[in-house]
């Protein structure tokens, strides 16, 4: 008689801290790997029933699958101190206001302790976990009144960038009355 | 003189070259290695600049104009950009929110915003109304 074997797939089974950290030292994808340690700190703060959210520039990153990149991860929780703790667990130290570590070459900012809007938010699963990114239609808002207030070049061409590549999935009513609550509605390209 | 590109595997790179009369035939005589071609469309480096100086009198303008002309691969475009405009975090000044002010080539936005989604629907599958898997 034979007996099914469990399956030692890790992706099946939920990842320790130290197992997590050796894969994503293991992972030739810059995206991917921040993806994973997104996945992995949201998972574990949604059992709090707490969130996380992916924004700034590693999700204009992330929408532009690697195109346009940043050099930290910017996130929004609404829990920080466990936000930290899922850090500090996970090797990283903080420098500041940012959290970096240095194995696996990544830091992390928490930009603000609330989520501003999440109504929009898109989500990407990669393994098990699934990453919850800010609306590219906030984001687009975002970049532009970097643009209009902080004459950030750069950050206008990401909006163009963001809204040339998601033109069909926009939803543009929204688009136009956030532009137009953030003072932005003049520069949001036609 | 003027620059000669060389493909070295999947890359590219840029010397500074001269044709030298031997007889009846033109030789190109390399003169010096400039940098990869993804790193020096945002400029020559200074400290290869001055290296260059202290040896050869370089018409800049003309090598310029020269390394302009080289057609880019999306890989070097992206290259360009990521070399170009990576933020670290410890010169990270509020008010600034990416680096690098040089001016694109025409059409490069359009080009980049282009590989962007490309990209993206590879990397991303979509599974639901604003629900992707990554692949």
């Amino acid at each position: 008689m034979t007996t099914a074997r469990p399956s030692n797939k890790i992706t099946s089974r939920p990842l320790t801290a130290r197992t997590l950290v050796s894969e994503l030292k293991k992972e030739p994808s810059e995206l991917k790997k921040k993806m994973l340690l997104l996945g992995y700190i949201t998972d574990r703060l949604e059992r709090k029933s707490q969130s996380v959210y992916l924004v700034g520039g590693q999700a204009v990153e992330t929408y532009t699958a690697g195109q346009f990149t940043t050099g930290d991860i910017d996130i929004t929780t609404t829990d920080q101190e466990a936000t930290e703790e899922i850090l500090a667990r996970l090797g990283f130290k903080r420098e500041g206001t940012v959290w970096i570590n240095e194995a696996i070459s990544v830091a992390v900012h928490i930009v603000d302790m609330v989520p501003k809007r999440v109504e929009k938010v898109r989500t990407i699963h990669v393994r098990n976990y699934a990453v919850r990114v800010v609306g590219v239609e906030e984001l687009i808002i975002d970049r532009l009144a970097a643009a209009k207030f902080w004459k950030s070049q750069r950050d206008a061409e990401q909006a163009k960038a963001l809204l040339s590549g998601f033109s069909k999935s926009i939803d543009v009513k929204y688009l136009r009355r956030r532009a137009k609550e953030e003072k932005v509605d003049d520069v949001l390209p036609k | 003189m003027f620059v000669r590109v060389k493909k070295v595997g999947p890359r590219r790179y840029a010397y500074l070259v001269d044709g030298v009369r031997e007889g009846k035939r033109v030789r190109q005589r390399t003169l010096c290695y400039l940098g990869p071609v993804s790193k020096i469309v945002s400029g020559i480096p200074e400290n290869v600049r001055k290296k260059i100086e202290e040896r050869f009198q370089v018409n800049w303008d003309k090598i310029n104009y020269e390394i302009r002309r080289i057609p880019l691969t999306f890989e070097e475009i992206s290259r360009a950009r990521r070399a170009q405009f990576a933020v670290s975090i410890r010169n990270r000044k509020m008010g600034f929110r990416s680096q690098g002010d040089l001016p694109r080539a025409e059409g490069e936005l359009a080009a980049l915003s282009k590989l962007a989604a490309i990209k993206f629907r590879k990397m991303f599958e979509e599974i639901g109304e604003r629900e992707y898997r990554m692949r």
